[in-house]
């Protein structure tokens, strides 16, 4: 009984630091370009772990909506997502060489808040290569709240959203002419 | 007495309170067996993360290395950020300055508050003699953020203090003539 109520506490309290913790849901990102470079992406790569944290819901709606975007701006991408205990390495360096992007992007989780069991905020690292020099032209850190879990598939869409912009803001996606 | 100096007053008090109660900064730390020579070129190699800033870090640089001066100890202080271009400009600084021993601190975790604030901070001090790779020096840092009315410039410098003055008193700087500072 006693194990119970703790349960249950803990549930609460979980529920309550989430509701407080989400008035506004936007990721917040900070970032760093090479000024030298002036190339333009035309082929991306992703290489992420996301939905590793806040579910397979949230990855996909990531996924979909990156890409969504990224062909409105006339960008190809192809994403691989990188899972729990991932086996795929060969099969996605092969993936890789058959895309032939010019610039590979990856976005791999770098810290966050947990409470208890629960995951309620991450913050990724995101770096942009290009291919050719092998150097990082653009590189970002980002953070984003669970908040409410009901509405998980929005904070996929909002992240992809928030980094395109970013991207934008920043000169690296000069080709996209498409609003934010 | 008037009614505004009893609350003045109280308000003293409260703040008195205050801050006598702030956590202190913890420091748990370990001088191994490997330990030879105390360091006499020392690079600190220090990732900080984002949570506290820039104002943190670089006030945190400045004071350690003022303090390291004194103790006649040559030293580079290199902070590593979430945004580097090139993670091996820290390397590249490294060989240039030759050091004999290498301080690494990195985070290891902390605690924010109900509304996302980054409350404490912890940080894993290591320092390394260059030659042989041992590690001489350990420490666990559990640092409290503390009143937001104290800067986090004034935080950093208080970090730097306290962890030369916890170096001095593990026996790692036999040669710093200089005694503990207050932080």
């Amino acid at each position: 009984m006693k194990k119970l109520l703790k349960l249950t506490c803990v549930l609460a309290s979980t529920l309550l630091i989430m509701s407080c913790a989400t008035s506004n849901y936007q990721s917040k990102i900070s970032s760093n370009k090479d000024p030298e470079y002036d190339d333009v992406p035309r082929r991306i790569f992703v290489v992420t772990d996301i939905g590793t944290d806040f579910g397979v819901d949230y990855g996909d709606s990531f996924q979909e909506s990156f890409s969504a975007k990224m062909n409105d701006c006339d960008i190809k991408t192809e994403i691989s997502r990188v899972v729990i205990n991932d086996r795929a390495r060969e099969s996605r360096l092969a993936a890789i060489k058959k895309f032939e992007p010019n610039v590979m992007l990856s976005i791999m989780r770098s810290g966050g808040v947990n409470y208890h069991l629960a995951i309620i905020s991450v913050t990724y690292d995101i770096k942009l290569i290009d291919v050719k020099t092998n150097k990082t032209i653009w590189r970002a850190e980002a953070s984003i709240e669970k908040g409410d879990f009901t509405k998980i598939k929005q904070r996929g869409e909002i992240l992809a959203r928030d980094l395109i912009n970013k991207m934008k803001a920043d000169r690296v996606l000069k080709s996209c002419t498409s609003s934010n | 007495m008037g009614v505004e100096r009893l609350f003045f007053l109280g308000f003293l008090l409260i703040a008195a309170c205050c801050h006598s109660f702030a956590d202190p900064i913890k420091i748990g730390s370990v001088k191994t067996s490997l330990y030879k020579n105390d360091p006499h070129r020392l690079f600190v190699l220090a990732d900080f993360g984002s949570q506290f800033g820039s104002e943190f870090a670089e006030a945190f640089q400045g004071e350690f290395s003022s303090i390291s001066k004194d103790c006649s100890l040559e030293i580079d202080v290199s902070l590593r950020s979430a945004l580097d271009l090139d993670e091996n400009v820290h390397k590249t600084k490294m060989r240039v300055f030759a050091p004999d021993t290498i301080m690494l601190i990195n985070r290891h975790g902390g605690q924010v508050d109900r509304l996302g604030n980054q409350i404490s901070m912890i940080y894993y001090v290591k320092l390394i003699e260059e030659k042989s790779g041992n590690v001489t020096w350990e420490a666990i840092v559990n640092f409290p953020r503390d009143s937001i009315n104290i800067s986090l410039g004034q935080r950093g410098k208080t970090l730097a203090i306290e962890l030369a003055n916890d170096m001095k008193n593990s026996q790692i700087l036999h040669s710093c003539k200089a005694g503990n500072l207050k932080p």
